[in-house]
Protein backbone atom coordinates (compact mmCIF):
# COMPACT_ATOMS: atom_id res chain seq x y z
CA UNK A 1 0.00 0.00 0.00
CA UNK A 2 1.29 3.49 -0.73
CA UNK A 3 0.68 5.98 2.07
CA UNK A 4 0.98 8.79 0.28
CA UNK A 5 -1.73 7.67 -2.07
CA UNK A 6 -4.28 6.71 0.54
CA UNK A 7 -3.81 10.25 2.45
CA UNK A 8 -4.34 11.85 -0.64
CA UNK A 9 -7.18 10.19 -1.88
CA UNK A 10 -8.69 10.66 1.61
CA UNK A 11 -7.68 14.43 1.69
CA UNK A 12 -9.23 14.86 -2.08
CA UNK A 13 -12.49 12.74 -1.26
CA UNK A 14 -13.57 14.22 2.02
CA UNK A 15 -13.11 17.74 0.59
CA UNK A 16 -14.95 16.85 -2.22
CA UNK A 17 -17.63 15.26 -0.18
CA UNK A 18 -17.33 18.80 2.13
CA UNK A 19 -17.85 21.26 -0.50
CA UNK A 20 -20.67 19.02 -1.71
CA UNK A 21 -22.37 19.22 1.23
CA UNK A 22 -21.38 22.16 2.00
CA UNK A 23 -22.75 23.89 -1.23
CA UNK A 24 -26.09 21.69 -1.38
CA UNK A 25 -26.09 21.59 2.79
CA UNK A 26 -29.43 22.92 3.25
CA UNK A 27 -30.90 20.09 1.11
CA UNK A 28 -29.10 17.11 3.09
CA UNK A 29 -29.70 19.07 6.23
CA UNK A 30 -33.72 19.57 5.10
CA UNK A 31 -34.05 15.45 4.79
CA UNK A 32 -32.63 14.84 7.56
CA UNK A 33 -34.71 17.38 9.46
CA UNK A 34 -37.75 16.34 7.91
CA UNK A 35 -37.19 12.68 8.98
CA UNK A 36 -36.17 13.90 12.44
CA UNK A 37 -38.95 16.33 12.57
CA UNK A 38 -41.62 12.96 11.87
CA UNK A 39 -39.69 11.17 14.48
CA UNK A 40 -39.91 14.36 17.27
CA UNK A 41 -43.67 14.39 16.11
CA UNK A 42 -44.63 10.52 16.93
CA UNK A 43 -42.61 10.67 20.29
CA UNK A 44 -44.65 13.75 21.57
CA UNK A 45 -41.50 16.02 22.37
CA UNK A 46 -43.61 19.46 22.22
CA UNK A 47 -41.70 20.68 19.77
CA UNK A 48 -40.94 20.65 16.03
CA UNK A 49 -37.92 21.05 13.63
CA UNK A 50 -38.20 23.92 11.13
CA UNK A 51 -35.78 25.98 8.90
CA UNK A 52 -36.16 29.73 9.32
CA UNK A 53 -36.44 32.62 6.58
CA UNK A 54 -32.47 32.89 6.63
CA UNK A 55 -32.42 29.01 6.31
CA UNK A 56 -31.35 28.37 9.87
CA UNK A 57 -32.14 25.20 11.76
CA UNK A 58 -34.53 25.71 14.33
CA UNK A 59 -36.18 24.28 17.02
CA UNK A 60 -40.24 25.94 17.74
CA UNK A 61 -41.41 24.74 21.16
CA UNK A 62 -44.77 25.17 21.97
CA UNK A 63 -44.63 26.87 25.79
CA UNK A 64 -47.90 27.75 27.54
CA UNK A 65 -46.99 31.63 26.91
CA UNK A 66 -46.90 30.54 22.88
CA UNK A 67 -44.35 29.14 20.54
CA UNK A 68 -41.03 29.92 21.37
CA UNK A 69 -38.26 29.53 18.66
CA UNK A 70 -34.30 28.45 18.86
CA UNK A 71 -31.66 28.49 16.39
CA UNK A 72 -29.47 25.17 16.21
CA UNK A 73 -26.08 26.74 15.03
CA UNK A 74 -22.70 24.25 14.20
CA UNK A 75 -24.04 21.68 12.59
CA UNK A 76 -21.22 21.84 10.39
CA UNK A 77 -19.56 18.81 12.39
CA UNK A 78 -22.34 16.70 10.76
CA UNK A 79 -21.02 17.65 7.16
CA UNK A 80 -17.05 17.13 8.90
CA UNK A 81 -18.28 13.87 10.11
CA UNK A 82 -20.00 12.71 6.96
CA UNK A 83 -17.31 13.88 4.66
CA UNK A 84 -14.81 12.29 6.91
CA UNK A 85 -17.18 9.00 5.92
CA UNK A 86 -16.48 9.50 2.36
CA UNK A 87 -13.30 9.92 2.68
CA UNK A 88 -12.51 6.74 4.30
CA UNK A 89 -14.31 4.31 2.29
CA UNK A 90 -12.57 6.18 -1.19
CA UNK A 91 -9.11 6.44 0.42
CA UNK A 92 -9.47 2.52 0.58
CA UNK A 93 -7.83 -0.27 -1.56
CA UNK A 94 -10.95 -1.93 -2.93
CA UNK A 95 -12.96 -3.00 -6.06
CA UNK A 96 -15.48 -0.24 -7.00
CA UNK A 97 -18.55 -2.54 -6.17
CA UNK A 98 -17.19 -2.71 -2.63
CA UNK A 99 -16.57 0.67 -2.29
CA UNK A 100 -20.02 1.68 -3.53
CA UNK A 101 -21.50 -1.05 -1.17
CA UNK A 102 -19.78 0.40 1.37
CA UNK A 103 -20.32 3.69 1.22
CA UNK A 104 -23.90 3.51 0.95
CA UNK A 105 -24.02 1.75 4.35
CA UNK A 106 -21.91 4.35 5.74
CA UNK A 107 -23.45 7.13 4.52
CA UNK A 108 -26.95 5.88 5.66
CA UNK A 109 -25.36 5.06 8.80
CA UNK A 110 -24.11 8.25 9.71
CA UNK A 111 -27.63 10.09 8.20
CA UNK A 112 -29.37 7.51 10.74
CA UNK A 113 -26.95 8.58 13.55
CA UNK A 114 -27.35 12.28 12.85
CA UNK A 115 -30.82 12.29 12.17
CA UNK A 116 -31.35 10.41 15.46
CA UNK A 117 -28.91 13.35 17.67
CA UNK A 118 -31.27 15.53 16.11
CA UNK A 119 -34.10 14.28 18.08
CA UNK A 120 -32.35 14.10 20.85
CA UNK A 121 -30.78 17.74 20.77
CA UNK A 122 -34.39 18.75 20.41
CA UNK A 123 -35.20 16.67 23.61
CA UNK A 124 -32.01 17.86 25.63
CA UNK A 125 -33.36 21.90 24.95
CA UNK A 126 -36.71 20.58 25.58
CA UNK A 127 -35.37 19.44 29.08
CA UNK A 128 -33.47 22.74 29.56
CA UNK A 129 -36.45 24.68 28.79
CA UNK A 130 -39.54 23.08 29.98
CA UNK A 131 -37.92 20.26 32.26
CA UNK A 132 -39.93 17.65 30.57
CA UNK A 133 -38.64 15.05 27.96
CA UNK A 134 -36.13 14.32 30.77
CA UNK A 135 -35.61 10.10 30.23
CA UNK A 136 -35.05 11.05 26.43
CA UNK A 137 -32.90 13.60 27.58
CA UNK A 138 -30.43 11.72 29.45
CA UNK A 139 -30.52 9.09 26.98
CA UNK A 140 -28.88 11.55 24.34
CA UNK A 141 -26.11 12.00 26.86
CA UNK A 142 -25.39 8.49 26.20
CA UNK A 143 -26.04 7.64 22.79
CA UNK A 144 -23.58 11.18 22.07
CA UNK A 145 -21.15 9.65 23.96
CA UNK A 146 -21.59 6.34 22.38
CA UNK A 147 -21.08 8.14 19.02
CA UNK A 148 -17.81 9.78 19.70
CA UNK A 149 -16.39 6.74 20.68
CA UNK A 150 -17.93 4.32 18.31
CA UNK A 151 -18.27 6.59 14.50
CA UNK A 152 -14.23 6.27 14.34
CA UNK A 153 -13.94 2.60 15.71
CA UNK A 154 -16.42 1.93 12.79
CA UNK A 155 -15.09 4.20 10.13
CA UNK A 156 -11.49 2.57 10.95
CA UNK A 157 -13.03 -1.05 10.69
CA UNK A 158 -14.86 -0.37 7.24
CA UNK A 159 -11.10 0.72 6.31
CA UNK A 160 -9.78 -2.78 7.27
CA UNK A 161 -12.69 -4.20 5.42
CA UNK A 162 -12.54 -2.54 2.21
CA UNK A 163 -8.65 -2.99 1.99
CA UNK A 164 -8.34 -6.37 3.51
CA UNK A 165 -6.34 -7.68 0.83
CA UNK A 166 -4.06 -5.67 0.74
CA UNK A 167 -3.22 -5.62 4.41
CA UNK A 168 -3.53 -9.21 4.58
CA UNK A 169 -2.74 -10.82 1.42
CA UNK A 170 0.87 -10.37 2.27
CA UNK A 171 0.91 -12.66 4.82
CA UNK A 172 -1.75 -14.87 3.45
CA UNK A 173 0.66 -18.02 3.45
CA UNK A 174 -0.22 -18.22 6.70
CA UNK A 175 -3.42 -18.93 5.77
CA UNK A 176 -2.89 -21.01 2.56
CA UNK A 177 -1.40 -24.36 2.11
CA UNK A 178 2.28 -23.84 0.46
CA UNK A 179 2.18 -22.99 -3.09
CA UNK A 180 3.71 -26.43 -4.03
CA UNK A 181 1.60 -28.72 -1.56
CA UNK A 182 -0.44 -30.81 -3.73
CA UNK A 183 -4.42 -30.13 -2.72
CA UNK A 184 -5.88 -33.26 -1.03
CA UNK A 185 -9.70 -32.16 -2.22
CA UNK A 186 -8.56 -31.39 -5.60
CA UNK A 187 -5.93 -33.49 -6.38
CA UNK A 188 -3.80 -30.57 -7.83
CA UNK A 189 -0.81 -28.36 -7.18
CA UNK A 190 -2.80 -25.35 -5.39
CA UNK A 191 -1.68 -21.90 -6.61
CA UNK A 192 -1.47 -19.17 -4.28
CA UNK A 193 -3.59 -16.32 -6.32
CA UNK A 194 -3.22 -12.38 -5.68
CA UNK A 195 -5.67 -10.18 -7.16
CA UNK A 196 -4.29 -8.54 -10.16
CA UNK A 197 -4.98 -4.98 -8.85
CA UNK A 198 -2.33 -5.20 -6.50
CA UNK A 199 0.23 -7.18 -8.84
CA UNK A 200 2.09 -4.32 -9.21
CA UNK A 201 2.71 -3.24 -6.02
CA UNK A 202 3.67 -6.88 -4.55
CA UNK A 203 5.59 -7.58 -7.27
CA UNK A 204 8.40 -5.87 -6.30
CA UNK A 205 8.66 -7.58 -2.80
CA UNK A 206 7.26 -10.84 -3.84
CA UNK A 207 10.33 -13.70 -4.13
CA UNK A 208 7.57 -15.41 -6.77
CA UNK A 209 5.42 -12.75 -8.97
CA UNK A 210 1.71 -13.73 -8.39
CA UNK A 211 -0.08 -15.36 -11.37
CA UNK A 212 -1.88 -12.97 -13.43
CA UNK A 213 -5.33 -13.77 -15.07
CA UNK A 214 -6.35 -12.08 -18.22
CA UNK A 215 -2.99 -11.48 -19.75
CA UNK A 216 -3.89 -13.35 -23.01
CA UNK A 217 -0.91 -13.12 -25.54
CA UNK A 218 -1.37 -13.88 -29.20
CA UNK A 219 0.40 -16.53 -30.36
CA UNK A 220 1.51 -16.08 -33.74
CA UNK A 221 2.01 -19.01 -35.86
CA UNK A 222 5.47 -20.51 -36.49
CA UNK A 223 7.96 -20.32 -39.15
CA UNK A 224 7.66 -23.88 -40.15
CA UNK A 225 3.93 -23.47 -40.42
CA UNK A 226 4.21 -20.74 -42.70
CA UNK A 227 6.47 -22.13 -44.56
CA UNK A 228 4.42 -25.66 -45.13
CA UNK A 229 1.43 -23.64 -45.96
CA UNK A 230 3.17 -21.92 -48.55
CA UNK B 1 -16.20 -13.12 -3.38
CA UNK B 2 -12.99 -13.75 -4.96
CA UNK B 3 -10.40 -16.66 -3.33
CA UNK B 4 -8.03 -14.07 -2.14
CA UNK B 5 -10.97 -12.04 -0.72
CA UNK B 6 -11.84 -15.33 1.46
CA UNK B 7 -9.07 -16.26 2.48
CA UNK B 8 -8.11 -12.98 3.97
CA UNK B 9 -11.47 -12.67 5.84
CA UNK B 10 -10.45 -14.79 8.63
CA UNK B 11 -7.65 -12.41 9.45
CA UNK B 12 -9.54 -9.27 9.15
CA UNK B 13 -12.21 -10.61 11.21
CA UNK B 14 -9.29 -11.64 14.10
CA UNK B 15 -7.98 -8.15 13.64
CA UNK B 16 -10.94 -6.38 13.88
CA UNK B 17 -12.11 -8.14 16.61
CA UNK B 18 -8.91 -7.32 18.81
CA UNK B 19 -8.75 -3.51 17.47
CA UNK B 20 -12.08 -2.71 19.04
CA UNK B 21 -11.86 -4.62 22.30
CA UNK B 22 -8.13 -2.96 22.55
CA UNK B 23 -9.99 0.62 21.36
CA UNK B 24 -13.12 0.24 23.92
CA UNK B 25 -10.90 -0.72 26.90
CA UNK B 26 -8.57 2.28 26.27
CA UNK B 27 -11.32 4.30 25.77
CA UNK B 28 -13.26 2.56 28.86
CA UNK B 29 -9.59 3.49 31.41
CA UNK B 30 -9.30 6.51 30.16
CA UNK B 31 -13.04 7.67 30.69
CA UNK B 32 -12.26 6.06 34.02
CA UNK B 33 -9.49 7.83 35.05
CA UNK B 34 -9.57 11.44 33.72
CA UNK B 35 -7.02 12.66 35.26
CA UNK B 36 -5.01 10.12 32.44
CA UNK B 37 -6.69 11.83 30.00
CA UNK B 38 -5.78 15.53 31.35
CA UNK B 39 -2.59 14.92 31.98
CA UNK B 40 -2.04 13.79 27.87
CA UNK B 41 -4.07 17.03 27.13
CA UNK B 42 -1.51 19.05 29.40
CA UNK B 43 1.48 17.49 27.49
CA UNK B 44 0.26 17.94 24.34
CA UNK B 45 -0.68 21.79 25.52
CA UNK B 46 2.64 22.49 26.64
CA UNK B 47 4.18 20.97 23.80
CA UNK B 48 2.50 23.50 21.43
CA UNK B 49 2.86 26.51 23.80
CA UNK B 50 6.61 25.10 23.48
CA UNK B 51 6.61 25.06 19.42
CA UNK B 52 4.79 28.62 19.73
CA UNK B 53 7.43 30.28 21.71
CA UNK B 54 10.42 28.98 19.74
CA UNK B 55 8.78 30.26 16.44
CA UNK B 56 9.05 33.82 18.43
CA UNK B 57 5.35 34.22 19.87
CA UNK B 58 4.33 35.17 23.21
CA UNK B 59 2.60 32.16 24.92
CA UNK B 60 1.70 31.23 28.13
CA UNK B 61 0.16 27.54 29.07
CA UNK B 62 -2.04 26.78 32.06
CA UNK B 63 -2.82 23.86 33.77
CA UNK B 64 -4.75 25.23 36.50
CA UNK B 65 -8.17 24.02 34.72
CA UNK B 66 -7.43 20.48 34.34
CA UNK B 67 -9.67 19.23 36.45
CA UNK B 68 -12.74 20.77 34.74
CA UNK B 69 -10.96 18.86 31.57
CA UNK B 70 -9.25 21.65 29.46
CA UNK B 71 -6.07 23.74 29.62
CA UNK B 72 -5.50 26.83 28.69
CA UNK B 73 -3.27 28.13 26.33
CA UNK B 74 -2.36 31.90 26.03
CA UNK B 75 -1.16 32.79 22.56
CA UNK B 76 -0.86 36.37 21.75
CA UNK B 77 -4.42 38.02 22.49
CA UNK B 78 -5.79 34.99 22.10
CA UNK B 79 -6.22 32.63 25.12
CA UNK B 80 -7.75 28.78 23.81
CA UNK B 81 -9.29 26.20 26.09
CA UNK B 82 -7.75 22.60 24.57
CA UNK B 83 -9.90 19.58 25.67
CA UNK B 84 -9.16 15.91 24.84
CA UNK B 85 -10.88 16.41 21.60
CA UNK B 86 -8.44 18.75 20.81
CA UNK B 87 -5.52 16.98 21.61
CA UNK B 88 -6.64 14.23 18.94
CA UNK B 89 -6.44 11.67 21.39
CA UNK B 90 -9.47 9.29 20.12
CA UNK B 91 -7.70 8.97 16.98
CA UNK B 92 -4.06 8.15 19.01
CA UNK B 93 -6.18 5.37 20.50
CA UNK B 94 -7.52 4.34 17.15
CA UNK B 95 -3.72 4.27 16.10
CA UNK B 96 -2.40 2.66 18.92
CA UNK B 97 -4.79 -0.03 19.00
CA UNK B 98 -4.84 -0.86 15.21
CA UNK B 99 -1.19 -1.00 15.58
CA UNK B 100 -1.12 -3.27 18.41
CA UNK B 101 -3.63 -5.06 16.54
CA UNK B 102 -1.35 -6.25 13.53
CA UNK B 103 -0.31 -10.13 14.47
CA UNK B 104 3.29 -8.75 14.67
CA UNK B 105 5.93 -9.79 17.25
CA UNK B 106 5.69 -8.60 20.73
CA UNK B 107 9.08 -6.25 21.05
CA UNK B 108 7.78 -4.74 17.62
CA UNK B 109 4.50 -3.65 18.35
CA UNK B 110 5.57 -2.02 21.76
CA UNK B 111 8.34 0.02 19.45
CA UNK B 112 5.46 0.44 17.29
CA UNK B 113 2.70 1.95 20.30
CA UNK B 114 5.77 4.06 21.49
CA UNK B 115 6.77 5.22 17.71
CA UNK B 116 3.20 5.83 16.18
CA UNK B 117 1.60 7.22 19.90
CA UNK B 118 4.95 9.87 19.96
CA UNK B 119 4.23 11.25 16.32
CA UNK B 120 0.55 10.84 17.19
CA UNK B 121 1.10 13.29 19.71
CA UNK B 122 3.28 15.63 17.77
CA UNK B 123 0.62 15.74 15.14
CA UNK B 124 -2.03 16.95 17.73
CA UNK B 125 0.51 19.50 18.58
CA UNK B 126 0.47 20.97 15.27
CA UNK B 127 -2.82 20.95 14.66
CA UNK B 128 -3.39 23.07 18.22
CA UNK B 129 -0.46 25.70 16.47
CA UNK B 130 -2.21 25.60 13.45
CA UNK B 131 -6.16 26.63 15.34
CA UNK B 132 -4.01 29.08 17.33
CA UNK B 133 -2.30 30.84 13.97
CA UNK B 134 -5.86 30.62 12.87
CA UNK B 135 -7.53 32.23 15.37
CA UNK B 136 -5.03 35.10 15.90
CA UNK B 137 -4.62 35.97 12.34
CA UNK B 138 -7.86 34.61 10.02
CA UNK B 139 -10.53 34.38 13.05
CA UNK B 140 -13.27 34.31 10.07
CA UNK B 141 -11.50 30.63 9.31
CA UNK B 142 -11.37 29.63 12.52
CA UNK B 143 -14.54 27.64 12.29
CA UNK B 144 -13.96 25.94 9.34
CA UNK B 145 -10.59 24.72 10.47
CA UNK B 146 -11.47 23.73 14.21
CA UNK B 147 -14.71 21.93 13.02
CA UNK B 148 -13.67 20.30 9.66
CA UNK B 149 -10.27 20.68 8.23
CA UNK B 150 -8.04 20.05 11.34
CA UNK B 151 -10.16 17.23 11.84
CA UNK B 152 -9.92 15.53 7.99
CA UNK B 153 -6.02 16.71 8.35
CA UNK B 154 -5.53 14.80 11.69
CA UNK B 155 -7.34 11.47 10.30
CA UNK B 156 -5.87 11.64 7.06
CA UNK B 157 -2.45 11.94 9.30
CA UNK B 158 -3.29 8.58 11.23
CA UNK B 159 -4.49 6.64 8.02
CA UNK B 160 -0.76 7.82 6.78
CA UNK B 161 0.75 6.33 9.82
CA UNK B 162 -0.96 3.24 9.63
CA UNK B 163 -0.44 2.42 6.49
CA UNK B 164 3.18 3.33 6.93
CA UNK B 165 3.39 0.86 9.42
CA UNK B 166 1.80 -2.09 7.73
CA UNK B 167 4.13 -1.84 5.02
CA UNK B 168 6.61 -1.76 7.79
CA UNK B 169 5.87 -4.70 9.27
CA UNK B 170 5.34 -6.88 6.20
CA UNK B 171 8.61 -8.80 6.31
CA UNK B 172 8.56 -9.21 9.74
CA UNK B 173 4.51 -10.69 9.35
CA UNK B 174 5.86 -13.15 6.20
CA UNK B 175 8.53 -13.80 8.79
CA UNK B 176 6.07 -15.26 11.39
CA UNK B 177 4.21 -16.32 8.69
CA UNK B 178 6.77 -18.67 7.11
Amino acid sequence: MKAARVFLRFLIASITAFGALYYLGFSYESLLMSIADRLIHGLNLGARLAHDSSDQLCIIMFLPGGPAQFKIAGFDWLYAAQATAVGVVLSTYAPSGRKVFWMTIVCAMMALTHTTLLVLATAEISKQINGTNGEIAAFGAIVFKLYRIAVPMLLAGVWVICSREALFAVDGVKYLKTSHEPDKKRGSVRKLWMPRVFAKDLQSRSPNPPVRRGTHTRRLPSPALRQGSL
Amino acid sequence: MNQSGSLTIRPTLKFLALFAGIYCSLAAILSTIPPASHHFTNVVTEGAGLILSHLGFFTEVSALALASGYAEIHFNSTVYRVNEDCTGLSIILLVVAAIVAIPTPLRLRILGVVLMGFLAASIGCMRIVILGFVAEFHTDLFNLFHTYLMEVATVGAMLWIFTIWCNFTIPFRRLSAS
